[in-house]
């Protein structure tokens, strides 16, 4: 019975490491194969490693739907974009889906400002403006196209923080005529990454 | 496999040593037979790991920790992912890659190729992300090949990474628990029926032993942290706004809509090419032009570069049908020239001469008069050589009558205006002067004129400005 027991023992305290090693290199295998072979799964979102977020108060409405255009035409918008995350990160803010007939996007200047203040799209309130970006829509549309391309230098460092942009279009009171009937497309994205 | 082997069990000369006693040694408890395998167990497994993932550096592959969770739940933050370098333009849908950070400089970014851009450049994505990444992957910043994945290994450099000294604190009390209980010294303590009697030996050995693990241990660590490169992958989330619409008006339709729009007696456009007369685009006045002038000069209107102008020096257009004018009226014109002479610009012609005029003289500043006295004078000269639209306003009531604007702006006004109505022919860019007019205007202008129109209303400042604007 000591004996038995004495040896049972034995075995299993001198299995322990091989078992150990045989166990991580199943372990590794594992990790690798889901990680690499698998196709990407649907995110939980109970990460301990924290996150960013962030979200804008359009109700996923497009900024501008504005028709008839004439030269020497303009108009203005704000919006407010909230980041939540819990890691520090940066914003930017680039064009999506750009497109433009007859040239009209090259007539249309473009002004973002970056505030704070503004809770509702007519600007109430908007203070603090910085000029992000001052130019032809269809400059903007082209070429800030990304994160690495885009706009702003907002810095949420982690928790709840806002920022309103206002954006004002105007249609040059010099368009000629060959924009008439053109139209003009541009989705604006705020990106954020954890920095 | 075997590295680590010295470090966890005895060497082949001491194994006699425990094996010799045991038989007569009553057997270790079942708790301690727990503790050890679980000690042992663990620092294997530790140490397992930690060669699986420095390993790979003798193939040249490269282990980096993970310090960010966007590639969750393929991806943990601490994991240590090794990749091997491949070309750039290899690397296909669903492999997951290490690039250079597009977007953060000396950073790079392990996430999962979506696909090719028309371009040619790779698009990447985490799988935590809802969206790909908007900046894309040039081939030669790829750095590598993910391989392997060894989970948990990294950890403690993200524990650094967010000063996250209680796991990492914890993780070394655990690990140092582990080492302490598979030494065989460890058991006097707990188990005095164990090896007390290896004496001095023993203590020895433990020393040894201790050293060993230990050694082994950091040297690990060591290894762990020079070889593994930092912070990966990106968490990102956007907020966006769906795509605004801009259209363009069918027709800009413009200046001349603009005019139309407040219905001028007449409104002579002067973009013919060529001939003696100038249409009304109204009413149907057709304006007689006579003297020397050239049709097709540049027009006024900037975006309508297809309508032209009328070019006068010692010309004019004149109005054939004789209209009454009241005290409700209005002139407007486009001019330009770089002459100091002055000379009629809109004038209604009763007889010979002017008895109302819109004029410039000498000096270049825009006057509107009437039978030689000034109403109103702009206040800066326009022979600049640059287009001028002007507008002249009369009201028969209130306490300002006469305004004169310049460029869409009110820059002169005067509580006397025209006070009678008056019957005549209007005439552009000529006016025989009876008596001293302010400003010693020529009787000829000489330059260019372009969008001529007379209202039998006064327009306001608004319905101006909205003309210059458009």
């Amino acid at each position: 019975m000591s004996v038995l027991n004495i040896s049972s023992k034995k075995l299993i305290v001198g299995a322990a490491i091989p078992m150990a090693v045989v166990a991580s290199g199943a372990m590794v295998w594992q990790s690798s194969y889901s990680a690499f072979s698998a196709t990407t799964a649907s995110p939980t979102n109970n990460w301990s490693a924290g996150t960013v977020a962030l979200s804008d108060d359009d109700s996923n409405t497009a900024m501008f739907t504005a028709s008839n255009l004439k030269p020497g035409a303009t108009g203005t918008k704000c919006i407010a974009v909230t980041s939540t995350g819990s890691l520090a990160s940066t914003v930017k803010l680039y064009g999506t889906n750009y497109d433009t007939t007859n040239g009209l996007a090259g007539n249309l200047n473009l002004k973002i400002e970056e505030g704070t203040g503004a809770t509702t799209a007519s600007c109430t309130g908007f203070t603090g403006a910085s000029t992000l970006y001052d130019g032809a829509m269809s400059a903007f549309g082209t070429t800030k196209t990304s994160f690495a391309t885009g706009v702003s230098s907002w810095a949420p460092t982690g928790g709840t923080a806002t920022k309103a942009y206002r954006i004002t279009y105007s249609l040059s009171s010099s368009t000629p005529d060959s924009a008439q009937g053109g139209t003009a497309a541009l989705g604006f994205t705020w990106e954020s990454q954890n920095s | 496999m075997n590295i680590h082997v010295p470090a966890q069990r005895p060497a082949p000369d001491q194994a006699a040593a425990p094996a010799a006693p045991a038989p007569e040694a009553v057997a270790p408890g079942w708790g301690r037979v727990l503790r050890v395998t679980v000690a042992r167990a663990s620092l294997a497994m530790v140490v397992a790991l930690v060669i699986w993932s420095v390993l790979p550096l003798l193939a040249g592959w490269t282990p980096r920790v993970i310090l960010s969770g966007s590639m969750e739940p393929r991806i943990h933050v601490g994991d240590i992912v090794v990749t091997r370098t491949v070309p750039g333009a290899s690397v296909t849908k669903g492999q997951v890659i290490t690039v250079k950070d597009p977007d953060h400089p000396a950073k790079t970014r392990t996430h999962r190729v979506l696909r090719r851009a028309s371009d040619g450049t790779i698009v990447t994505k985490g799988d935590a992300n809802p969206q790909a990444d908007s900046s894309h992957i040039s081939n030669e910043n790829v750095l590598g090949l993910g391989v392997v994945r060894v989970p948990y290994v990294g950890r403690p450099a993200y524990w650094m990474a967010e000063q996250n000294w209680l796991a990492l604190g914890a993780t070394t009390l655990f690990l140092g628990w582990c080492m302490v209980t598979v030494l065989p010294g460890s058991r006097k303590p707990e188990d005095t029926d164990g090896d007390d009697q290896n004496g001095p030996s023993g203590v020895t050995r433990r020393y040894a032993r201790s050293r060993r693990a230990a050694a082994t241990v950091a040297v690990a660590a060591m290894v762990v942290g020079a070889a593994t490169g930092p912070a990966e992958a990106a968490f990102k989330r956007v907020a966006a706004n769906p795509a605004s619409v801009w259209s363009a008006a069918a027709s800009f339709g413009g200046y001349s809509d603009s005019v139309l729009a407040d219905s001028p007696q007449f409104y002579w456009r002067l973009g013919e090419s060529s001939g003696t007369s100038a249409a009304d685009a109204k009413n149907g006045r057709t304006g007689q032009v006579t003297g020397t002038y050239t049709w097709g000069k540049s027009g006024a209107i900037a975006r309508q570069s297809s309508e032209t102008a009328l070019g006068v020096d010692g010309g004019y257009v004149n109005q054939p049908t004789s209209l009454s004018s009241g005290t409700a009226f209005s002139v407007e014109t486009w001019l330009k020239t770089t002459r100091s002479t002055g000379g009629g610009l809109v004038s209604l012609i009763t007889g010979t001469g002017p008895e109302r005029s819109l004029y410039m003289g000498a000096d270049g500043k825009v006057r509107f008069g009437r039978n030689g006295t000034a109403l109103v004078t702009s206040t800066t000269a326009l022979n600049d050589g640059s287009w001028h639209h002007v507008v002249y306003t009369n009201a028969g009531s209130g306490s300002v009558r006469a305004k004169l604007y310049v460029d869409g702006a009110l820059v002169a006004q005067s509580a006397t205006g025209v006070t009678a109505t008056t019957s005549g022919n209007w005439r552009a860019g000529q006016a025989q002067w009876s008596g001293n007019w302010p400003g010693t205007p020529d009787q000829y202008f000489r330059g260019d004129l372009d969008e001529v129109a007379v209202y039998g209303t006064t327009l306001t400042a608004q319905r101006v400005t909205a003309h210059y604007a458009s």
